[in-house]
């Protein structure tokens, strides 16, 4: 825990937090004065056009690079440099299935049992089975929804008290969307985890998100309850995300650049 | 602990088919027999198997541990996990280890279960294991592993990362290699670092290992799952402790090259004709090794300038310096990495100021070849194994030159006037057909380009290198004593014996002095003796003894000279390097002694430069050697004694002469 940071400020503050953050790759700025909290026990969709900077603010909210400037706080600690005890705490499901190839899902379930001091083996099974993942098959020969679904079980396995999930639903069918979305509808309905989501499924979040932030040429263009936006200028999320930034997203190919 | 051990785990998981591969490659040695090979070749062919297989397993593994995870993305599922990023580093590379080594031992098991190390003769109580984990080879070998494993990932990350950083690792490359031969080089070539040899090539490693362990630890610690990231991480913790080891090799050389006048155990020493400079040399007793300082010393106040860098990649030949006849100039020879060169200082202003001279068309001065300095320093004059040459000064034009055939090499040289030259050469076996008879040859060359060449017959003598080292000449080269079967006057043109001045090789000195007079001290052996004894006869410049007195001196290394006086002789001998020993003037006339200097004796000079001075004239201040192996200055007219190198002398003024 950082010294900044007491256990009791930590629980009663938001689950993730950004202040004036800027992320850069080199000399480019691929996020600029980000500031924005995301409530426990909250779904939190992240939207933005491909290069918007989402997965660059993922794998800083994960502990993989520091930012530029600015201040992160996940679960009130920071990610840099707590990242390991972070882990514990937080399950994530990355945008490309990451898991080593030779392994199968039992393996890989074995495996994250021994990085964690708290793991459900039983539970991780049943999702497996309940997504109709085979169990022996090397994780590299699985379907790209099967990869997703393993991935999701994993980061579930050890009851995360946040979920970061990074464009979980990218080419995936219509069957195997749902079911990522209602593994997580039912883990929240479970424990009311805190689910961080980026995604370009406009229409699927709109119906389990609770809160949404567009991100714009790197900067937050807009953030608030999904409800409230969505009365206030009486249009649906893809028209606000249409009239913030200057396309469906949904229309738009995933490509976006990683540096 | 057990996360370290998960991912060490899954890394071997991954590639576990190394392991029966390994195994399988190892029986091939055993099959050689069935293609017609000898049987012997069996472990010659496993071993290198083995190690191949062995340096390929870490080449492939080094390559995919981390850059290959960290480009195919696979990396972050250990970073999104609550995984240590040391358990991750030490994981990989704990794997990494145990795969290469166990495919080199697996490489090897067939073969030497077959092939028992008693076999072919083995030692270590003939196992082949207890063989391999011996001593300083295997350390080496745990170098090489570990130094292959890191450095195909460094050129994994360098490749995959595909940053500009590239260009600065190559340019840091190049930096390095330059700085390695400039700073680190010197330090092992002069035997400064002291390591056992077995050591040496672990220990030339060892820089480099811990950069590029130093490397992927903040490769994993601060690149993390970002490519570029990583690669930069690496490249400043490699170049960081690759860096910092060059920088205190450069600082430790750096105090190496600083040793002054006081930190030098000198072994050689030529002064100028006036006594107010000395250039000595020697090994520094503070500072390492056995790199010749060089110090060119202004007796005067304690100045001093240190000669040029000897080269790297040659063999050093110290030659020491040369001085003309006014003192005014000195000429250090040496090798410019060309040929034969000639740092030339004109000691004539305040500040001494340097001139290097490239000798034209001139081979590299080796063990064999000499110089002498004209006595206005306007020409030098060089002998080596197949020619010898008369060189303008300081322009390097060579004025002269011819040749001299194999199987002879310089003796003595001597400048007959300005612009003409004489050497003796003596036999030298090492580059020519045995000879018949015993014999010498004088060579005289003039800068109009006149040469004159012949042979004379010799004595035998009953030593080559006294022989050699035993010819003198006069100033003037006009006479030569040789020692062949004792001690023969002889015409300095001709070779024609003048006159037999002793008939035995027993410790014997000679020396000419300036009125043409002749000293030859020999020494009784002392085993026939109850008291050692040294015999002191003068010769008139055509070899009739003139007087005989005894000395009573021990006549291990007998030295008669030089003449600090007319008529004045300095006799010394030399017992052992550390013990003091007086030195005795002796009037040669009067054949008396005269005064005694104790605890010196007259410092060495060097041997392949003509260090007579020019015009044969006696002076009046010489420098001494005492036990402690200070060289002293010691001024005849004023009885004057000043330290100017080694312990206690003074530190000086280090001045820059370019």
């Amino acid at each position: 825990m950082s010294a900044e940071t007491t256990p009791k400020a930590a629980a009663a503050g938001p689950a993730l937090e950004t202040d004036a953050l800027a992320v850069s790759y080199g000399r480019t700025r691929v996020i600029e004065e980000l500031t924005l909290a995301v409530p426990r026990g909250s779904v939190y969709a992240l939207l933005g056009r491909n290069g918007a900077g989402k997965s660059s603010l993922l794998r800083v909210l994960l502990g993989q690079r520091p930012p530029a400037r600015g201040r992160v706080r996940l679960l009130g600690e920071d990610p840099w440099a707590r990242r390991t005890s972070l882990m514990t705490r937080v399950g994530v499901v990355p945008e490309e299935p990451d898991a080593p190839p030779e392994m199968t899902p039992a393996q890989l379930s074995a495996f994250c049992a021994r990085l964690h001091s708290r793991w459900n083996a039983p539970a991780v099974t049943e999702r497996l089975r309940r997504f109709e993942v085979p169990a022996g098959r090397p994780f590299g020969r699985l379907s790209k929804g099967q990869k997703g679904a393993v991935m999701l079980a994993l980061a579930l396995g050890h009851s995360p008290e946040l979920l970061l999930l990074d464009d979980p639903t990218l080419g995936l069918d219509v069957v195997a969307r749902d079911a990522v979305f209602q593994e997580v509808i039912g883990d929240l309905a479970d424990r009311g985890t805190t689910v961080f989501v980026s995604t370009h499924d406009l229409r699927a979040i709109e119906g389990i998100a609770d809160h949404v932030a567009i991100l714009h040429g790197g900067r937050l263009a807009l953030a608030g309850p999904m409800e409230a936006l969505k009365a206030e200028r009486g249009l649906s999320l893809e028209q606000i995300f249409a009239s913030v930034a200057g396309t469906r997203a949904a229309d738009t190919p995933f490509t976006e650049a990683r540096s | 602990m057990s996360k370290l051990l998960a991912v060490a785990g899954r890394e071997l998981r991954e590639r576990w088919l190394l392991f029966p591969g390994a195994l399988a490659s190892g029986c091939f040695p055993l099959v050689l027999p069935a293609f017609g090979l000898e049987r012997d070749v069996m472990p010659v062919v496993g071993t290198v198997g083995a190690v191949l297989l062995g340096l390929a397993a870490a080449v492939i593994v080094g390559s995919s541990m981390l850059a290959r995870d960290a480009a195919n993305g696979r990396l972050g599922f250990l970073f999104s996990r609550p995984v240590p990023w040391p358990a991750i580093w030490a994981g990989k590379w704990a794997a990494a280890l145990v795969l290469v080594v166990a495919t080199g031992f697996l490489a090897a098991i067939p073969w030497m279960a077959a092939f028992p190390l008693s076999e072919v003769g083995g030692h270590h109580s003939d196992s082949w294991l207890r063989a391999m984990l011996d001593g300083p080879g295997a350390v080496f070998l745990l170098a090489v592993i570990v130094f292959t494993v890191g450095l195909a990932n460094f050129a994994a990350a360098l490749y995959r990362s595909r940053s500009p950083w590239v260009a600065l690792d190559l340019a840091l490359l190049l930096a390095t290699f330059w700085a390695t031969r400039r700073y680190v080089a010197p330090l092992w070539l002069y035997g400064v670092f002291n390591a056992r040899n077995e050591w040496n090539m672990a220990i030339a490693l060892a820089p480099l290992v811990a950069g590029l362990l130093a490397g992927s630890v903040a490769q994993v610690a601060v690149g993390r799952t970002d490519l570029r990231r990583a690669h930069r991480a690496l490249s400043i913790g490699f170049w960081g402790v690759v860096g910092l080891t060059l920088v205190l090799a450069a600082g430790y050389w750096a105090r190496v090259r600083s040793a002054g006048p006081a930190d030098v155990n000198v072994h050689g020493v030529a002064c100028d004709p006036t006594g107010r400079w000395v250039y000595v040399e020697g090994r520094g007793h503070r500072h390492g090794g056995w790199y010749p300082h060089g110090l060119l010393i202004d007796t005067a106040g304690g100045r001093y300038s240190a000669r040029p860098d000897p080269l790297l990649d040659r063999s050093y030949v110290p030659f020491g310096v040369l001085f003309s006849a006014d003192g005014r100039t000195a000429a250090l020879p040496h090798d410019d990495g060309r040929g034969g060169a000639i740092a030339l200082y004109d000691l004539s202003g305040s500040t001494p100021r340097l001139t290097e001279v490239a000798l034209e068309s001139s081979p590299p001065p080796t063990w064999a070849t000499a110089f002498a300095l004209s006595p206005s320093a306007t020409s030098v004059f060089v002998v080596h194994e197949s020619g010898a040459s008369l060189y303008a000064l300081p322009s390097g034009r060579r004025l002269a030159t011819t040749t001299i055939g194999p199987g002879w090499r310089p003796a003595v040289l001597r400048f007959l006037s300005e612009g003409e030259a004489r050497a003796w050469l003596v036999p030298w076996t090492e580059a020519g057909p045995p000879r018949a008879r015993a014999e010498m040859r004088v060579v005289d060359l003039a800068a109009d380009g006149r040469s004159r060449a012949s042979t004379f017959p010799t004595a035998k003598a009953v030593d080559p290198v006294t022989a050699w080292r035993g010819v003198s000449a006069d100033a003037a080269g006009r006479r030569l004593l040789t020692r062949d079967g004792g001690v023969h006057l002889r015409d300095g043109a001709s070779g024609d014996l003048v006159a037999t001045l002793a008939e035995r090789e027993d410790w014997l000195s000679t020396l000419f002095l300036a009125d043409g007079r002749i000293v030859v001290a020999s020494g009784l052996n002392a085993t026939a003796t109850s008291s050692p004894r040294v015999s002191l006869r003068v010769y008139d410049p055509q070899g009739v003894k003139l007087g005989e007195t005894a000395l009573d001196l021990w006549p291990w290394g007998l030295s008669a000279g030089p003449e600090i006086a007319p008529g004045r002789v300095l006799v010394s001998t030399f017992r052992t390097p550390h013990q003091s020993e007086d030195t005795i003037v002796v009037d040669v006339g009067e054949l008396r002694v005269v005064d005694r200097l104790s605890g010196l004796r007259p410092a060495i000079g060097f041997w392949g430069v003509s260090a007579v001075s020019p015009d044969g004239r006696p002076t009046g201040v010489h420098f001494f050697r005492d036990a402690d192996g200070r060289v002293v200055r010691f001024d005849f007219a004023t009885r004057e004694r000043k330290i100017v190198a080694g312990p206690g002398a003074p530190r000086g003024e280090r001045i820059s002469v370019r």
